[in-house]
């Protein structure tokens, strides 16, 4: 009974007392008046109602008051159709049943409606904390970019800010682009929304403003169209991108190149200075170098100029041709002649090892038979080496054309043989030359004293004589350091082999064709 | 009798090689510069002359050049003094129109010998 609101009972009164007057009406017209009036209509009234608040409990009342009239009928005095009553009967309980049912019908439809109703409610809820929730994102988003983001309509309305745009530029919706980010009364000379707007295609340019609370900064602002579904502009979005900082970089970078350009420019005339410098040194080391062979040439010529009178007047003397000398004279002056001699070969030594030493020498290059020039040196020698009584032996090739400085390289060899002689007291002295592929060999090969192991060293070297107990020293000691020297001029090389007491070899390699 | 010309501008070494020459029979015109000697080779017109390769003036070489383009010179035998210092002289000399050389310092004993060859 907890359904009885105040409502109900209200309700509940209210049809009662008029199924009371109903039934009330029923007796006084039937028994009290003994009339025929059709009041029963007004029985209509308490069934709609039941109906309406009941539904299909609400046909009780009118299965009730339907019931009224037949009992009315048989109890009444009147003489009423019975027809008639039960068709009114069946009327009463029809339209019950009718507003009922449809009372009742109106009922689940509105149960349904709203239940839907509900159900909407909660989805659109549901809907709509969504959208929230993805708005929130998007702000989120929005907000979290380090750019500042604004829409604008054609007039360079604000649509939409960011978070940072509102924070830093102070820009809100409603305001106009430029009176927020540059602080002006007008928008830019080249306001590249309204170009955006004009061709809708992006766009991008660098921009400058001193911005609210007095900060210099630069940014770039790119700007994109917001098309609709049908392809028109309706707004555009722009972006700000803050490169003050880079600007400065660049600023510094700048500097730093500027500074950099300098310093080039100060090295650049330094190192032209000193490259200046350099020329002149080099200049005078090349003026040295020309009065260096000058000086050679000069100083050559001017040891030798006495050397003709000495050689050429004690060789006459010798001769006898301003008359005749005793012994004695004879001796001595052979004496001075030696010693001119010797002085001409170291004078001569001299001027070679300085000129190769200069560079000086230009090897004169041509062909010529080189077993002919080992036969000549053979024979030159040949009365030398009968003296002492050596057997001077020659193997070679019946002719080997060689591409050399004939000179030179019978400098080399005489000074070979010479050395052979000299060094050897017994036994024999052998001559060979060899042609092996490109390369030229000649070899002299003694029974002399030889050498020892550790003067081996000192065999090539200036000066570098080595001194045997019982020996006079003879020659200039440079034979064979000029030897070597000519020999690598020539391309070619001077080795030596060599037993103490049992003999030594040397051997001159040279290429066929320097 | 044969006749040497000696182009040789140091009085030592033109004695030198005149008392040589002249000890051995041969006729010695002496010049001391290498005009002289080209006039004296075409005057004289001598059967061997001795040129010095170091000569003030016209060098040498020049003079060898002269005198073998002269038409009375052409035919006579010279003789270039070269100093073994001096790179190239032989070729040089020999280039230049020289019969041959002979390196100072003269070796006296040989000289005369080396000479002979030419006449």
């Amino acid at each position: 009974m907890k359904k009885f609101n105040k409502i109900e009972l209200n309700k509940i009164i209210i049809l009662g007392f008029l199924l009371i007057a109903c039934i009330f009406l029923t007796y006084y017209f039937h028994f009290i008046l003994k009339t025929e009036v059709v009041f029963t209509h007004l029985f209509y009234i308490p069934i709609t109602l039941a109906g309406l608040w009941w539904s299909c409990k609400g046909i009780v009342t009118a299965i009730l008051l339907a019931a009224v009239l037949p009992i009315s009928h048989i109890l009444s005095p009147l003489e009423t159709p019975l027809l008639a009553e039960l068709v009114r009967s069946l009327m009463f309980v029809g339209v019950g049943m009718s507003v009922g049912l449809l009372n009742e019908k109106r009922c689940i439809l509105e149960d349904k409606l709203r239940k839907y109703s509900i159900s909407l409610e909660q989805r659109v809820n549901e809907r709509t904390s969504e959208v929230k929730e993805l708005q929130e994102k998007q702000r989120a988003i929005l907000d979290s970019i380090s750019d500042a983001v604004v829409v604008l309509d054609k007039n360079l309305n604000i649509l939409w800010t960011n978070k940072i745009s509102q924070d830093q530029y102070k820009s809100t919706p409603g305001r106009k682009c430029y009176e927020t980010f540059k602080d002006a009364k007008e928008p830019c000379l080249d306001c590249i929304a309204r170009k955006t707007f004009a061709d809708g295609l992006n766009k991008s340019s660098e921009e400058e403003a001193i911005i609210k609370d007095g900060r210099h900064i630069n940014f770039i602002v790119s700007c994109s169209p917001i098309k609709d579904s049908q392809g028109e502009i309706i707004s555009v979005v722009e972006i700000f991108h803050d490169i003050t900082e880079r600007k400065k970089d660049q600023e510094k970078l700048k500097k730093y190149q500027e500074n950099l350009e300098e310093l080039v420019k100060k090295r650049t005339i330094e190192l032209e200075e000193k490259s200046k410098k350099l020329k002149s040194t080099n200049l005078k080391l090349r003026e040295l170098d020309q009065l260096k062979s000058m000086f050679i040439a000069s100083m050559s010529h001017e040891l030798r100029t006495p050397l003709n009178s000495i050689i050429g007047f004690t060789g006459i003397i010798l001769q006898g041709m301003p008359g005749e000398i005793n012994e004695e004279q004879k001796k001595q002056l052979g004496l001075v002649k030696n010693s001119a001699n010797h002085l001409l070969d170291l004078i001569n030594d001299v001027i070679d090892i300085s000129k190769i030493e200069a560079n000086r020498v230009e090897p004169y290059i041509h062909e010529f038979d080189f077993a002919g020039l080992a036969r000549e040196v053979q024979s030159y020698f040949a009365i030398a080496s009968d003296k002492k009584k050596l057997k001077l032996s020659l193997e070679a090739p019946h002719t080997l054309t060689v591409k050399s400085d004939e000179r030179r390289t019978k400098q080399i060899l005489v000074n070979f043989v010479s050395n052979a002689i000299k060094f050897t007291d017994r036994g024999e002295i052998e001559i060979k030359v060899i042609q092996k592929d490109e390369i030229v060999e000649v070899s002299v090969r003694d029974t002399g004293i030889g050498i020892k192991k550790k003067d081996m060293d000192k065999l090539f070297k200036a000066f570098g004589r080595i001194t045997t107990k019982g020996r006079i020293e003879e020659g200039t000691g440079l034979g064979l350091y000029l030897s070597k020297k000519i020999a690598h001029l020539l391309g070619g090389d001077i080795t030596a082999e060599s037993e103490f007491n049992k003999g030594s070899v040397f051997i001159l390699t040279l290429p066929l064709k320097r | 009798m044969k006749r040497i010309l000696v182009i040789e501008d140091n009085e030592t070494n033109m004695y030198l090689i005149g008392y040589i020459l002249r000890k051995n029979g041969y006729e010695v015109i002496e010049a001391r510069s290498g005009e002289e000697g080209i006039g004296l080779s075409i005057t004289e017109n001598p059967d061997l002359i001795l040129m010095d390769i170091q000569l003030p003036g016209i060098d040498g070489l020049e003079a060898t050049r002269k005198i073998r383009e002269s038409k009375a010179g052409g035919e006579i035998p010279i003789i270039a003094l070269t100093s073994y210092a001096m790179t190239g002289d032989r070729e040089r000399a020999l280039k230049a129109g020289c019969t041959g050389y002979i390196e100072k310092p003269i070796n006296p004993d040989t000289f005369i010998d080396e000479i002979k060859k030419y006449l």
